[in-house]
């Protein structure tokens, strides 16, 4: 009886967990296996699992200046525009959420509604708004445009987090002389900071990955690393292995990154859970 | 010194009406506590005077200079909160300097100003420590401390003991009352604890439904309730009440007839009387004839329920007194601690001499 139900409780959806775990790292995995192969042996069939490994793509991939331009342009768009989104988004929910004022839920609804258009239907006018404004093919107007797209997951997000921060600390810091912008930066901002922290790697992440707005108005002058990676994906051949080989490159960065935050990160997630 | 007025303040919270017009005179120095049960409206009222909550009409004067509409920050007023609302980034010494910071001292006066005040609370040993790790009566002193630091203008306590144990809670009551003394400054403290507010009071303000039901002296509103509220919120235990009537000087309720002088005629009343003033007759001398109904001694002395017409009575009896469950029992009353109430709007009567 009792080995029964400790089956249930804890082999089963660790078992679910395991297949769900390889489910999701497989493809990571056959990537960098791939990497390791040669051109013919990429490509071979049935796929080979056992094979001589080689570094030759590596060697040829770092070799190529391109790929250290993805890099630091992917770099600059993600990181500006995740900051530029916390810089806006973080006072817009903490207003939303401390403050009553006529037309807070449309507001907040508006907000959100951004995110409802599938972003292609947004990706012509923006176009033409960039032209005008001569913002294509420049790394800030690919910054401008991330920010637009994840600027209402920032607000909805941090407003939670903000919500959740209990008001009296404020009206503490409001009784003991501080004006408005004096509480929200010593007080409630260092407070919220697993949430800033968490909601800040979400929007970096969005962006680092976001391929079709980088595609259009970011065109041969700001290429990110998506956008890279689909230079491999030649008119006639596709260079799987070296491909495998930059895409194995330009992860390692992003999973230090998360391993460096991955405290805050689930902080930040579970705040509302044990408060 | 510092005098603080409300007059006919008002705050509604969409169509709930939270405090019907509330006017009182706070004079400089004194200790005044509200008092009332969870919704009464005690804390909006101290609110108000913060300046945390806009009142919906009214204002409130500080000496006399409207501040009615004055930021909480330009009030000069120290408030300790429940929940102590210590600031959770930061040590001891940051939280107790923190209000200092707005007033444009340098960093050593304040620390040295801080130490101080940390001092006067016995927390010397924890200016390093976060609140975290700090236990609850550890933080009502932080937080105190930080209420005493920049010597205001007028202290607001809002049930500032109500998260601490029972022995922790004498304690620290004893070091408000001390603290408040010795500094002088004008106090507001908003508690439900009948026992804190009697202690602690120059004067006690008693609300209920958003009204001030009694404003006086803890000993005037333990002996003279003016209503059946305030004569029903008092004492542990309460006031023993007992339905009946006033006819032709005497208060009558079924079975006994208890001579009253001075009272005019009236139809339904309740007679109030508290469990101190009740004694057991052994002599044929009773006013009242009623069975035991239980027995509880508290080891300090013995509480007789008393069961008469439906009622049950009360009465604090010495701790030698015993009497059997059921029995008939004889009971007679101080007449001095008999208090009358109209039943239906719980007013106090009054004997004409």
């Amino acid at each position: 009886m009792k080995l029964k139900s400790r089956l249930y409780a804890v082999w089963l959806p660790r078992l679910i967990l395991y297949v769900f775990a390889i489910w999701c790292l497989f493809p990571l995995y056959w990537i960098f296996l791939t990497s390791l192969k040669t051109p013919v042996q990429a490509l071979s069939r049935p796929p080979m699992f056992w094979f001589e490994p080689t570094l030759d793509n590596f060697a040829k991939v770092i070799q190529n200046p391109d790929i250290w331009s993805y890099f630091l342009s992917s770099t600059i768009v993600a990181g500006g525009s995740s900051l530029l989104g916390l810089l806006i988004g973080a006072p817009t929910a903490y207003i939303l959420a401390r403050y009553k004022f006529r037309g807070r839920g449309d507001f907040g609804f508006w907000l959100l509604s951004t995110r409802m258009t599938p972003p292609v239907a947004m990706l012509i006018p923006f176009f033409v708004m960039f032209s005008w404004l001569g913002l294509m093919d420049t790394h800030i107007g690919l910054i401008l445009a991330h920010v637009m797209l994840n600027l209402s997951i920032v607000v909805w997000l941090l407003r939670g987090f903000f919500a959740e921060l209990p008001v009296e600390i404020e009206e503490a810091s409001a009784l003991d002389g501080d004006t408005y912008f004096q509480t929200f930066w010593r007080i409630t901002l260092p407070l919220a900071m697993p949430g800033l922290i968490s909601v800040g790697i979400l929007i970096f992440l969005l962006s680092w990955n976001e391929f079709l707005f980088a595609l259009v108005l970011g065109d041969s002058a700001v290429r990110t690393v998506p956008i890279g990676l689909y230079s491999f994906i030649g008119y006639q051949t596709i260079a799987w292995a070296e491909l495998s080989a930059s895409a194995t490159l330009l992860i390692i960065p992003i999973i230090i990154f998360i391993l460096i935050f991955q405290r805050h990160l689930i902080r930040g997630l579970t705040m509302g859970a044990y408060r | 010194m510092t005098t603080i007025s409300l007059s006919s303040i008002t705050k509604k919270f969409g169509a709930v009406e939270a405090l019907k017009p509330i006017s009182l005179d706070i004079p400089d120095g004194e200790f005044l506590v509200l008092l009332g049960p969870s919704g009464c409206g005690k804390t909006t009222t101290m609110r108000i005077i913060a300046g945390l909550e806009t009142a919906t009409s009214g204002q409130v004067l500080k000496n006399g200079e409207d501040i009615t509409n004055t930021l909480p920050r330009n009030r000069n007023m120290a408030m300790v909160f429940q929940n102590y609302a210590l600031y959770p980034h930061m040590t001891t010494l940051d939280n107790i300097c923190y209000p200092l910071r707005a007033r444009g001292l340098g960093k050593p006066e304040r620390q040295k100003l801080a130490k101080a005040a940390a001092e006067k609370v016995d927390l010397g040993p924890y200016l390093d420590r976060l609140p975290k790790n700090l236990s609850g009566g550890q933080r009502q002193r932080v937080a105190l401390a930080r209420a005493l630091v920049r010597e205001p203008d007028l202290f607001l306590m809002d049930e500032p003991l109500s998260n601490l144990d029972a022995k922790l809670r004498g304690h620290m009551r004893a070091e408000i009352k001390r603290l408040q003394r010795e500094t002088g400054i004008t106090t507001v403290y908003v508690t439900h604890d009948q026992i804190e507010a009697m202690t602690l009071a120059d004067r006690v303000i008693i609300m209920e439904q958003g009204e001030i039901r009694q404003i006086g002296t803890p000993d005037e509103i333990y002996d003279n309730p003016e209503n059946l509220f305030v004569a029903g919120f008092l004492g542990s235990p309460p006031m023993n009440f007992i339905d009946g009537s006033i006819q032709k000087g005497a208060f009558e309720s079924g079975l006994n007839s208890i001579a009253v002088k001075g009272y005019a005629d009236e139809s339904a009343v309740k007679m109030g009387i508290r469990p101190e003033d009740i004694s057991i007759a052994d002599d044929g001398d009773v006013d009242l004839n009623g069975t035991v109904y239980s027995v509880e001694p508290t080891g300090e002395n013995t509480l007789i329920v008393v069961a008469y017409q439906g009622a049950l009575i009360t009465v604090k009896a010495d701790k030698a007194i015993r009497p059997d469950i059921d029995a008939p029992i004889g009971l007679k009353f101080v007449k001095t601690g008999l208090r009358f109430f109209r039943t239906s709007d719980g007013q106090r009567l009054r004997a004409n001499q």
